[in-house]
Formats: structure tokens, C-alpha cells, sequence
């Protein structure tokens, strides 16, 4: 009888020691679970980008600036979806909708020299530069439509900037870059989504890399 | 004073001061409206002008977010008589300050922290256990952000954790009389007359009564029960009445007949006769019959609402109050006033409430036997406190939505707290150590989700990637502003 009560009594210790560990085990897992859901690696955000709210609306890409808010920040990749809203998947949704420029920068860091051609989809107008050269331009208004250019560019650094303008209505800035191996004259018309398959720039590839602006050249002229 | 009364004094001074932290500072901040405020502070400026009203809620409530305002008076400059004309307010005057309508609410819920470490100790008089579990209430997000604002439920959950002090307190003593029960019914009524889901804290009445009686109910227990359960009542209607008498004799003026009020009470309000006791209860009638009006008039869909069922898992956050802020020059940034859980403290009331009702069915179907009577009882006693809320909730036929769960959230928290201390009982007496430093452990994750989610409660500026980082879950349903 006495063994069979002792062997009760072990029985129930050892049942106390398991619910015991129930209760580390659920410590423990709570705490893996709030480092899984709160630990996040950084993106590396190599493009930099200028917001200038204007007070007026704006006409066109050469409108004179009457800035009231202006605010800088930092993006993986040139890609502002179209809708109504600014929106970038690093930031989500914002309040700008209307009468606002943007000045994108980056450096381009070519590792073959070359062709590159480039597509900017956008809504409104766009003006895209490299090393302070004019490579192609929409200076107007429009719904998100598709303007393709090339140039060629030298293995190393180069300045890459995008100004952009957003009147009313929808927005959106798309902007993609490959390099052409081919050497063919890029042409729309024989190239169907041809730019779908371009890469994102700030998406690094083969040939290219992009790096943020040093703080000095940044805001050079704003 | 002994050694353990003085430390339970000591413990309950720094839960208040950990309560004040969190629940009370910078308490008037936002000064925006946040969801309800809209009609509570509209009721509130009646009462101190004098206007009468009919409201789907007992005055109680309303009568102490009046009474912080005419307290502080911190609007005395402004004019505020359009809230005097509407029953929802869509603006508020500028340098509107919320001191005022929010002090009372934000100070029931301080007071309220202090009541929830007392229901601890007195559920496993362990001193230290019940400081460091205090941190479900004191950290609590979704609790926090609608405490803080000029609502409801603070004062009504105040009084609910009052009830349940006095019912642990009484369950201890065998010699429970009218003017315990009566005391209880007291209480009971200061949550009623607040809102009229505190009448889930009926159960007390039997779970108080037939704790010490176990075998059948003799002629003269029932007699006793029907005494006793008159004096419970008495005690519910004695302060439900004097919130209403209140009420009336505060609304004297009729601006607009908007609650269309019956010709009798109409010809009382013109005698300025609303504070005779004698025209009581044709006023009462008008009101609950206002009352009856209003919930039919709730629509039964509202895109913030959710299901009763879905409640424990969090769906679905509502959001207060929210707009863009530029903040550091960033874009995407955005400040909310968010009712987000914290997940932590939803995970431990879930995990208790599965554990109880899995225990209660084991004992009750298949003859598990049970080691602590007591704390089996309570853990049966909250269970069904838990379940008949959200039963009530879901045939109310309105929408409803996910701070309706706040009540039965602090159920779930005594029940796991209870499964804590029946399930690691025997371990808590052989090796404690290990038990505080677990638990420490545990408050500390309770604390650090509580930082993490506090730019939701407090409304502080978080970037959109930030907002996106803590949707955890898409059944919260946390939405970003665009």
C-alpha cells in the first residue's frame, strides 16, 4: 500500500516537473516569436528623393517652385505605383497627391561600358539626366505612358537624377534600366513589354550597381 | 500593521505609480476626438448646462466625465454651446482641451490597476506573483488607449474590479449577510449604472451564495436565498436610481425634443419639477424606452466591427484617430490612436481560457479529479463569465465591436493567472526561483510588446514601414492611413 502510494506521489512530482516545463517552453517560444516579428534587416536604400509640395498647382516641368513643405527621405527602387496616393512599398501610403516635384538621385555604378537603355513610365512629367546630361524628357502632363531612351556610359560613377512632377489626377513614376548587349537602336514599337523585363533602378544586376549620393553632392543645386 | 499588509500597501503604491505612467500621463493628449467622444463629451457639456437628455447608456458614467470638467473647467474660455445641440460632435472648438472630459476616466483606470493586483493577491495570496501578473492590466495597450479617452468603459470596469474584490473578499467568510450582499449589490450597480453589460457581474450573487452550500437547498436556505438575493437587488436599483434622479435633475432645459420625450415628462421639465421623486419614474419610463429605441436603430454592419467569435484572436483593431504628420521631414509618417492589443497578453488570456474550459470539461465529463475546490470553483465562475458575455454578444442582433472584449479579456486574465498559479502550484513551493525568473521573463516580454505597440496607443509619429512592421497578424486588421 505505503509503495503504492510512494509511487503515487513520484507520479504526480514528475507530472508537476512537465507542467513545469510547459510554462518555460511557452516563455521561450513568446520569445522567439516577438524577435521573429520584430527584427527586421535593413534595406539598403540607395536612392535619394526630394518631396517639394507646392502651394500652386503646376503646369508643367519648367513651373516656377513655391514650395511649402519639403521632405527628404530614402528608397530601395524608382517605383511609385500608379493610383492616387504617393505610395512606395517602403512607406506605404502617404498624403501627397497633388501639385509636387521630385528630385530622385543616385550613383550609378556602371561595371561594363556601353549602351543602357532606359524606360520611364510616369504621370505627369519627367526629365532624366545622367552626369548632368539631359537623356530624355517628358515636360508635360499625362496619363502613365511609357517614354524609352538609351545612352552610352562609361564603366565607373555617374550621376543619375530623375525630376518629376505631379500636377492632379493619378500619379506614378516607374523607372527600369538594362544593359543592351545587342547594340541595337531600342525602338517601342518592335520590342512589345520589352521593359517589364528591365530591371528596377536601385535593383542592382550584372553590369550595374547604385549607391546613395554622398551627403555633399546631394544638395548641390536644390 | 503587519509585515504583510504593509507589503501588500507598498506593492499596491507602486502598481498605482506604474498605473499613473501609463494609463494617466499626458492623459489629455491627443487633443483630438477619439471614437465615442463624440457623444459622451456631448452629453457631458448638457449636464453642466443643464440641458436634458436621453442617452442608450446610464448616466453614471457620463456624470463623472461631467464632473472632471466642471472640476478643471479648462474650457470655460471657449464656446462650446454647439455641443448643447447634438448628440454627436463633429468638431471642437480650437485649444479644446480634453483635461477636463478625460480625468476621470483616466483616473478610474489607475484606480482600476490597483483593484486588479488585489483581485490577484486575493486569488493566490502570493504577494510577489501577483505584483509581477499586475503587468496584464498595467500594460495593456488596447485597455490603455480607450482608458485614456473620455469613454465609458474605464469607469465601468473600475467598479466591475471592485464588485470582484469584495465578492473574493466575502467568498473567504462564511458568514455572508444582507449588508454583505446589499454591499455587493452596491457595487454591482455603480458598473450597471455605467453600462448595462455589467450585468454579467449577476453571477456573483449564486457564486457568493452557494460557495458555502453544498448540499440541496433546504426550505430555509431558499428563504435565505430570496433574502439575500433582495438585498443584492436593492443594492443594484438603489444606485441605478440615484444615477438616473441625477440625470434628471441636472436636465432641466429642453432645447430640441430630438428624444421625444412623452406630454408628461414634457409638462415635469416645464414645472422645472424633474427633481421631485415623485415624477421618478415617468422619467424613467421615457429613458428606457429611449433606450430600447436607440439599440434598434444600431445598424446590424459597421465597417469597424467585428464578430463576437473572432474577439480573442484580436479582430479587429479599430482606429481612433489617426493623420499624417510631418515628422523628421519624412513622408509616410503617420500618428495613430490605435485599439491594438498587446499580443502577448492575448495569447496568455487565450492559452488560460482553453485551459480552463479544457479542465472544466475533463472534471465535469469525464471525472478528472480536482486538487484545489476553491480555485477549481473560480476558474468554473470565470469561465462562465467569460462565455455568458460573449454568448449575450452574439444575440444582441447590433454590431459590435472589439473593445466590447475588454470585460471579458480581464475575465481570461484571472483564469490564466488561476491555471498559473493550480498548474505550477507544487513548483512554485519547491523550487521559486526558477518560477520568478520565468515570470520575470514573461513580464518583461509583456513590457517590451507594450513599447512596441505604444506609438498606436499614445499617438506617436511612426513611419508607414514601421505601421506595417506590426501587423502581425491580418486578422487584426490593422489598416494604414492613406
Amino acid at each position: 500500500m505505503d509503495l503504492e502510494n510512494n509511487n503515487k506521489k513520484i507520479t504526480e512530482s514528475q507530472r508537476e516537473d512537465k507542467s513545469d516545463w510547459f510554462f518555460y517552453f511557452l516563455v521561450i517560444l513568446i520569445a522567439f516569436y516577438i524577435i521573429i516579428k520584430t527584427v527586421h534587416w535593413p534595406i539598403e536604400k540607395s536612392i535619394d528623393v526630394l518631396l517639394l509640395q507646392q502651394s500652386k498647382p503646376i503646369e508643367n516641368l519648367q513651373t516656377a517652385h513655391d514650395t511649402i513643405f519639403i521632405a527628404d527621405f530614402a528608397v530601395d527602387t524608382i517605383h511609385f505605383p500608379e493610383g492616387e496616393y504617393f505610395y512606395h512599398e517602403n512607406f506605404g501610403y502617404s498624403e501627397f497627391k497633388n501639385d509636387f516635384f521630385l528630385k530622385l538621385q543616385t550613383q550609378m555604378e556602371t561595371l561594363k561600358s556601353g549602351k543602357y537603355n532606359f524606360s520611364i513610365r510616369s504621370d505627369d512629367g519627367f526629365k532624366l539626366t545622367i552626369d548632368n546630361t539631359v537623356i530624355c524628357a517628358h515636360p508635360n502632363g499625362r496619363p502613365m505612358e511609357e517614354t524609352l531612351c538609351s545612352t552610352t556610359l562609361n564603366k565607373g560613377l555617374h550621376h543619375f537624377e530623375i525630376y518629376y512632377y505631379q500636377g492632379f489626377g493619378y500619379l506614378g513614376l516607374e523607372a527600369r534600366y538594362e544593359f543592351d548587349s545587342s547594340q541595337n537602336p531600342m525602338n517601342k514599337s518592335t520590342l512589345p513589354n520589352h521593359s517589364l523585363n528591365m530591371q528596377l533602378i536601385g535593383r542592382e544586376s550584372e553590369t550595374v550597381k547604385f549607391h546613395p549620393m554622398p551627403i555633399a553632392k546631394l544638395y548641390v543645386n536644390q | 500593521m503587519s509585515i504583510s499588509k504593509s507589503s501588500l500597501v507598498f506593492a499596491s503604491f507602486g502598481i498605482l505609480l506604474i498605473a499613473i505612467y501609463s494609463y494617466f500621463f499626458n492623459y489629455h493628449y491627443p487633443a483630438e476626438l477619439a471614437w465615442d467622444e463624440n457623444y459622451h463629451i456631448a452629453s457631458a457639456q448638457k449636464y453642466l448646462a443643464g440641458v436634458m437628455f436621453m442617452e442608450p447608456h446610464p448616466p453614471l458614467g457620463k456624470l463623472f466625465i461631467a464632473l472632471g470638467e466642471w472640476l478643471l473647467q479648462p474650457n470655460q474660455h471657449l464656446d462650446t454651446n454647439t455641443f448643447l445641440h447634438t448628440d454627436y460632435i463633429k468638431t471642437i472648438p480650437d485649444d479644446y482641451s480634453f483635461r477636463g472630459v478625460r480625468l476621470f476616466p483616466s483616473l478610474f483606470a489607475c484606480i482600476a490597476a490597483v483593484l486588479f493586483f488585489w483581485i490577484l493577491y486575493l486569488l493566490s495570496q502570493q504577494l510577489i506573483l501577483a505584483f509581477f501578473f499586475s503587468s496584464l492590466y498595467l500594460f495593456e495597450n488596447a485597455m490603455i488607449v480607450h482608458s485614456r479617452t473620455a469613454m465609458l468603459e474605464s469607469t465601468q470596469i473600475c467598479f466591475i474590479f471592485l464588485s470582484i474584490v469584495y465578492f473574493l473578499y466575502r467568498l473567504n467568510k462564511a458568514d455572508n449577510r444582507l449588508k454583505h450582499y446589499f454591499i455587493l449589490g452596491i457595487f454591482t450597480g455603480l458598473a450597471v449604472a455605467v453600462k448595462l453589460n455589467s450585468l454579467i457581474l449577476l453571477i456573483l450573487f449564486p457564486g457568493l451564495f452557494f460557495y458555502h452550500r453544498r448540499k440541496r437547498l433546504s426550505l430555509i436556505q431558499l428563504k435565505k436565498l430570496l433574502n439575500y438575493g433582495s438585498s443584492y437587488t436593492i443594492g443594484i436599483l438603489l444606485i441605478f436610481f440615484l444615477s438616473y434622479y441625477i440625470h434628471f435633475s441636472l436636465g432641466q432645459k429642453v432645447l430640441e425634443n430630438q428624444y421625444q420625450a412623452s406630454a408628461a415628462y414634457l409638462e415635469i421639465l416645464e414645472k422645472h419639477e424633474t427633481s421631485n421623486i415623485r415624477h421618478f419614474f415617468t422619467m424613467l419610463k421615457d429613458n428606457i424606452y429611449y433606450i430600447k429605441k436607440y439599440e434598434q436603430g444600431v445598424p446590424l454592419n459597421h465597417k469597424p466591427g467585428s464578430s463576437p467569435g473572432t474577439w480573442p484572436f484580436g479582430n479587429k483593431s479599430i482606429n481612433y484617430h489617426s493623420q499624417h504628420v510631418h515628422h523628421n521631414n519624412k513622408v509616410g509618417t503617420v500618428q495613430y490612436l490605435y485599439l491594438q492589443g498587446n499580443p502577448v497578453i492575448w495569447l496568455l488570456v487565450l492559452i488560460g481560457v482553453a485551459l480552463s474550459l479544457a479542465q472544466i470539461v475533463a472534471a465535469v465529463c469525464f471525472g478528472l479529479s480536482i486538487k484545489d475546490r476553491k480555485s477549481f470553483y473560480l476558474i468554473s465562475l470565470f469561465s462562465l463569465m467569460y462565455l455568458a458575455y460573449l454568448a449575450v454578444m452574439f444575440n444582441l442582433g447590433r454590431v459590435m465591436y472589439l473593445y466590447h472584449y475588454l470585460i471579458p479579456l480581464l475575465f481570461g486574465c484571472f483564469l490564466f493567472y488561476l491555471q498559473f498559479n493550480q498548474i505550477l502550484g507544487t513548483t512554485l513551493n519547491q523550487k521559486p526561483h526558477l518560477i520568478y525568473i520565468a515570470t520575470g521573463f514573461l513580464v518583461l516580454e509583456i513590457i517590451f510588446c507594450y513599447w512596441y505597440f505604444s506609438p498606436l496607443t499614445y499617438y506617436q509619429p511612426l513611419s508607414n514601414e514601421a505601421f506595417m512592421q506590426r501587423q502581425w497578424m491580418d486578422f487584426w486588421h490593422l489598416e494604414m492611413l492613406r
